[in-house]
This record gives structure tokens, sequence and C-alpha cells, in this order.
């Protein structure tokens, strides 16, 4: 399946993602950036929890023009919390360039115990 | 299918108790491994004994005992044994040899008041049998349109939630004949108010997860008149459904409020009459509310940090193959690698993805059951309310209003109390029915409405080798058109280990009251003691 894609503006700052995961549940989660042939990942952060005090949100990229057509990949396992039927969750990412949101990328789901789902999003400055 | 015979054994096993048995009448129930899923219930004149068919046991009867009128019953999986005693007789189980036999004393008596305080282990029939109506946490609750909606609904135990009080106990009818109540009454707040209104446990719940979710449930249990369809159960949370996908864990554990929100539960259903000729309409709308809870996992950083140690997969070596935009030749040849390597890289990811899962489904399962064993006895408070109503023709337009029932629960933790806290845990309870249709005791078939007040409460302490147990019952209740009929009940079991397996258990109890113009005040005590190889109460988790 294609890559998403997300346009940057060219004259604006560096992008970042936040990630979110409804519904009240637990995730550990990794942000990497491959290059524009989907190979070579580079941390951009890994093993970050969504339960402590830092916000879920970083800054993508060195310079902007590096970024062009680079792959923003994450993943997270997600877990339920309690022995409630009928559970799902929902892992969003948000991409902003200078407080403006760029796109929005939901993976949702049934959960049961834990899940480890994965996105990607390819940037393109223009 | 009836059978009204079985193979009879004359002469009997050795008692392990301190009471003379030599010239007491009884029956003995041997079987080939612990019965662990066996189930005795007293009922009027008659002892019920549900056994998995897995597990038929061989029976005895001691030679004192003569005319045993036994019946057994074939009910899917499950063997019930049921044999009728005389009224003043009150029969008394007791489990022995690692749960292998069941020996069932006919005890003549009025000190006989705990004909189970011996009894250790297999749980009331009630709790166990799919064939009977389901156990409600209400203690007189079985209402005449259980048996119809259990028809239309197969019965089953709904998940209970690991934030309420304990609810290990199942509930009880200290009215029935017979009736054992020394503890065990359920004080717990129903999780889903409405079925418990309506005497039912629906086998399935459906519980929208998004606005169109609920109105496409609400829709389907229409009518195309408009009428609410029969057998329709919903359990849903409106902050969820409205606001779930934005509630992180953070917003949850940093705001009183969205957790007040996120822990108030709706519950809906409706049921049908109680006869085919029965057109009449049955609608409950229950809340649930967790009003304040200590014990909330999502706001338990050891649980947290137990979760912490998830694993996640390396990066994929390879993403999925995909030309950037204006490729150049090298684009391309790393493309063609790509294709040429995906499978592989596909297959690699998969068996990376797979382990880490499994290897965070067995932390998960350990933190949280961790977390459960820690929060037991948590402080909470709980209530839950639920009004009825009812249309005699099925119509939705003449509802009219059917009673309805309230709860509310404090559980208190000796949170920051040396040597009880994580040991003890006191209960309050309270609830009240209104209009709740039961069985009339003087006309088979026929019910009458009935109000009830009660009141409960609990002290448990246990460590690996004690347990006891303190609870008072207060039941002020009246038929329509009566006087109110108040009673109260007092219980203390102690159970101390004497060595391995072996338990010394000890139960006192008393009651008062029943002032209902028939029969006079009275007090009833017992004092009961026995060795037993199986713990009697529940010990702290």
């Amino acid at each position: 399946m294609a890559h998403k894609r997300v346009n940057l503006n060219s004259g604006g700052s560096l992008p970042q993602v936040e990630l979110r995961f409804g519904n009240a549940l637990f995730a550990k989660y990794d942000v990497f950036l491959f290059d524009r042939n989907g190979s070579n990942p580079q941390p951009v952060k890994t093993n970050q929890l969504n339960s402590d005090d830092i916000p879920d949100i970083y800054t993508v990229g060195t310079t902007l023009s590096d970024l062009n057509q680079q792959i923003l990949f994450w993943q997270a396992a997600i877990s339920v919390l309690d022995n409630q039927p009928d559970q799902n969750y929902l892992m969003r990412a948000i991409i902003t360039q200078d407080s403006n949101v760029l796109g929005v990328f939901d993976k949702r789901g049934p959960i049961v115990n834990t899940v480890i789902d994965q996105d990607t999003v390819r940037f393109v400055v223009g | 299918m009836l059978i009204s015979q079985l193979f009879l054994l004359p002469r009997l096993v050795i008692s392990q108790t301190v009471e003379t048995t030599n010239d007491a009448s009884f029956v003995t129930f041997t079987f080939n491994s612990a019965c662990e899923d066996c189930a005795t219930q007293n009922s009027t004149d008659v002892y019920i004994v549900d056994v998995p068919s897995a597990n038929t046991p061989a029976l005895a009867k001691s030679q004192s005992l003569k005319d045993l009128n036994l019946q057994v019953t074939l009910k899917n999986d499950r063997v019930v044994y049921s044999f009728s005693f005389k009224p003043g007789t009150s029969p008394r189980a007791v489990w022995r040899k690692g749960a292998t036999v069941l020996q069932v004393f006919f005890v003549p008596g009025a000190d006989n008041f705990a004909t189970t305080v011996s009894d250790v282990g297999p749980k009331p029939v009630a709790a166990l049998s799919s064939s009977v109506a389901p156990v409600s946490s209400d203690t007189s609750l079985n209402t005449p349109s259980t048996a119809n909606l259990v028809s239309a609904m197969t019965t089953t135990v709904a998940p209970l939630p690991s934030q309420t009080p304990n609810s290990s106990f199942t509930p009880i009818n200290r009215d029935a004949p017979g009736s054992t109540a020394f503890s065990a009454v359920d004080m717990s707040v129903p999780e889903s108010p409405a079925f418990t209104v309506l005497g039912v446990t629906p086998e399935t719940v459906i519980r929208p997860t998004s606005p169109r979710a609920f109105a496409t449930s609400l829709l389907n249990g229409v009518d195309v008149n408009g009428n609410f369809q029969s057998g329709l159960a919903m359990d849903f949370v409106p902050y969820l459904l409205v606001a779930g996908d934005d509630l992180t864990l953070r917003k949850y554990q940093t705001s009183p409020v969205v957790r007040l929100l996120s822990r108030s539960q709706f519950s809906f259903g409706t049921t049908k009459g109680a006869t085919e000729d029965d057109k009449s309409l049955r609608l409950a709308l229950g809340l649930h509310v967790a009003l304040w809870d200590r014990g909330d996992p999502r706001l338990d950083e050891t649980l947290m940090e137990c979760l912490s140690t998830f694993r996640l997969p390396p990066p994929p070596t390879q993403l999925e193959c995909e030309l950037p935009d204006n490729p150049t030749a090298e684009d391309r040849e790393a493309f063609r690698r790509c294709q040429e390597g995906m499978e592989a890289a596909r297959q690699q990811r998969a068996t990376q993805v797979q382990e880490a899962t499994e290897f965070n489904n067995s932390v998960s399962t350990r933190c949280r059951d961790e977390a459960q064993k820690r929060n037991w006895n948590r402080s909470s408070w709980i209530i839950g309310a639920a009004p009825s109503w009812i249309s005699t023709d099925g119509q939705t337009k003449n509802l009219g209003w059917n009673g309805g029932g309230f709860w509310t629960s404090l559980a208190y933790g000796f949170e920051g109390v040396p040597g009880l806290e994580n040991k003890s845990q006191l209960i309050l309870h309270g609830r009240y029915r209104n209009r709740e249709q039961v069985p009339d005791p003087d006309v088979t078939g026929a019910f009458l409405s009935q109000d009830t007040l009660f009141f409960g409460a609990r002290f448990r302490t246990g460590s690996p080798t004690f347990n006891g147990s303190f609870e008072y019952t207060f039941l002020r209740s009246r038929f329509a058109g009566q006087r109110y009929d108040n009673s109260s009940r007092l219980s203390l079991l102690f159970e101390r280990r004497i060595a391995g397996d072996t338990w010394f258990n000890l139960s006192l109890g008393g009651e008062t009251g029943r002032q209902d113009g028939r029969n006079n005040g009275f007090v009833l005590t017992s004092f009961k003691w026995a060795f037993s190889d199986r713990r009697n109460v529940p010990a702290p988790q």
C-alpha cells in the first residue's frame, strides 16, 4: 500500500509529530525516519511511554530539504488496563508545522490484551 | 431426562469432623477427582447437588437413612441430584478429602442454622447452572420475567469490573426455607443495573463504541411501528462514545471530571412478557457510576511501571516498496532491490511482531493480575440506579412506571493503616428496590409486588493462615398493601490453618426481627465448628 503523504511548507520550520492513544489505553512507542526509498531507519525517539509526564510530541529531521520524500514510521505496543469487554484502540499521529495541523493519521481496531500497530507517512516539501 | 433410582451402597466412609456421626443420616457422594465445579443448594424441603456429568459420583447412604427419595436429572452437561427431606430437618454438606467426597447430613433441628458452615469450595447451584435463573447482584431479585427472558437470552455471567468492591460472593435468599446465609451477601453494585432490575443476564450485550454504532443499535432495536423490541441489551459510556478518541491516558489521570464521566456507564434493556399470551414489554435504564476509586488501574503507577517493560520489534529493514516522486536511476534500482527482498522482509517483520506481541501479552496479563491483587481492597464509592417501565400491550407509547432500584457501595481499604492495609476491607452497602415482582410463597405461579430496603456491612481480614469475616445485614421489606417486615442478621466467621490443608472453621451467627404480624420476633443463634480440608472464608487476594 502506498505511503500516505503530508505536504510541508518549504518556508516553514521543521515538522512535529504527536502521538495520541485514545480510550485511555497504555502505549509504548517508537518513531523512526526512513530514507526516500524506505530503508535505513534512523530513530527519532524510541521506547517512549504515554503514561509519563513527558509530552508525546517530537520534532522530526534536521533540515527541511533533507526531509523531502523521507518517510516517517511509528509503531506502538498498546495494552488494555482492565478486563472490560469490547475495547478498541486508537493510535493517532498528528503532523504539525508551525502549529498548523498538516495531517491526522489514525489506526484503530479491537483490542483484548495487547496490540502492536504501525503507520507511515511520506513528507513532501513543496 | 429423569431417573428416579441410583445405586446406593450401605456403608460409609470415615468422618473427619468432630461431630458424632454414628446416628446421623447422610448421603455420601464419592468423586473420581476433586469436584471443583460442583454445587449444592438447599431449597424448599429439597436438597440439590449439581455436578458435571464428566465427574459423576458413586453414591452411598447411611443405614439410619430411610426412604431416600432421590431424583437425578440430566441438564446439558450437568447431573442434578435432588432429594427431599423432612420439615424441620436441615441438610448439611461437608466436603472431605480434597473435594473428592461430599457428605450431606440430615440433622434435625433449629440449631442447624448454618448448614454449610463446614462446606467448603463448591458453590451454590444458582451460581453455576446455566439452566436456572441467572444470579443477580441483588438479594431478592428474580422477577417473573426472568424465566422467559432466559429463554430469549441464554444466561451467562457478565464480566465484573475490577474497580468495584470485591464481589466474589454469590447472593443469597435469606428468606428461603433452610437458608444458610451466614454470610456471602453480594455487596457490589451491579455493573449493568438495567439488566439486574429486569432480572436478566443477557448473553449478547451491544456495546457501541461510536455515536453511529449507538444510533444503529437503537434503530435496530425498534420495529417498524416505533416500538422497542424485546431482548434488547445495551451497555455504553456516553463520554467514551463522544470523546473516547481524544481520551489519552494522561488526560484521564489528571482530570477528575474526565474520570467521572469515563466511569459513568449506562445500560438499557427490554424484556417480553412472562408467557406467550403476555404481550407486555418491560424496559429499564441503568446507570453505574464510580464516584471515587483508589483501585483504578489507570491510576496505578506500579502497573504503568510494570507495563513499561513491553517490547517493541526492531524497525523494519525495508518499508513497503514505493518509488519517490521524481525518481532517479538510483531510486529505480533501490525499488527493484526492494521488490526482490520484500517477501523476506515482510516475513521477518511478521515474526518479530508476533514474538513481541506474545511477550507483551504475557507481561500485560501478569501486570494486570498483580494490580488486581494489589488493589483488591482499595477504597471506592460506587452507585447505581435503574428505573423501569412496563407496557402491558407491548406498545412503547403506553409505557408506565414499574419501579426501580438504587444501589450504593462504599469500600474502605485501610490505606496507610499498619497491619490492615492490603489485608482488610470494610464495605458498607445499601440498596432499595421498588415494585419488584417476586414469587408468591403461598400461590404457585403467582407474583407479588415487593419493596425492599437492604443495608449490609462487611469487614474481612485475612492472611495465608487465618481468615476472618464479620457481616451485618438489615432487610426491610413489604409486599404491596402490607406492613413492613424488618429483620437483621449478624455473623462472624473465622478459620485458621491447622496443618497442611486442614483448617479449623468457627462460625457464630444470630438473627432478629421479622415482625410481619404473622410471626413473632425471634433470635436465632448457632455455634458451629469443624475441621475441613478446604478453605471456607474466601481469602483476601
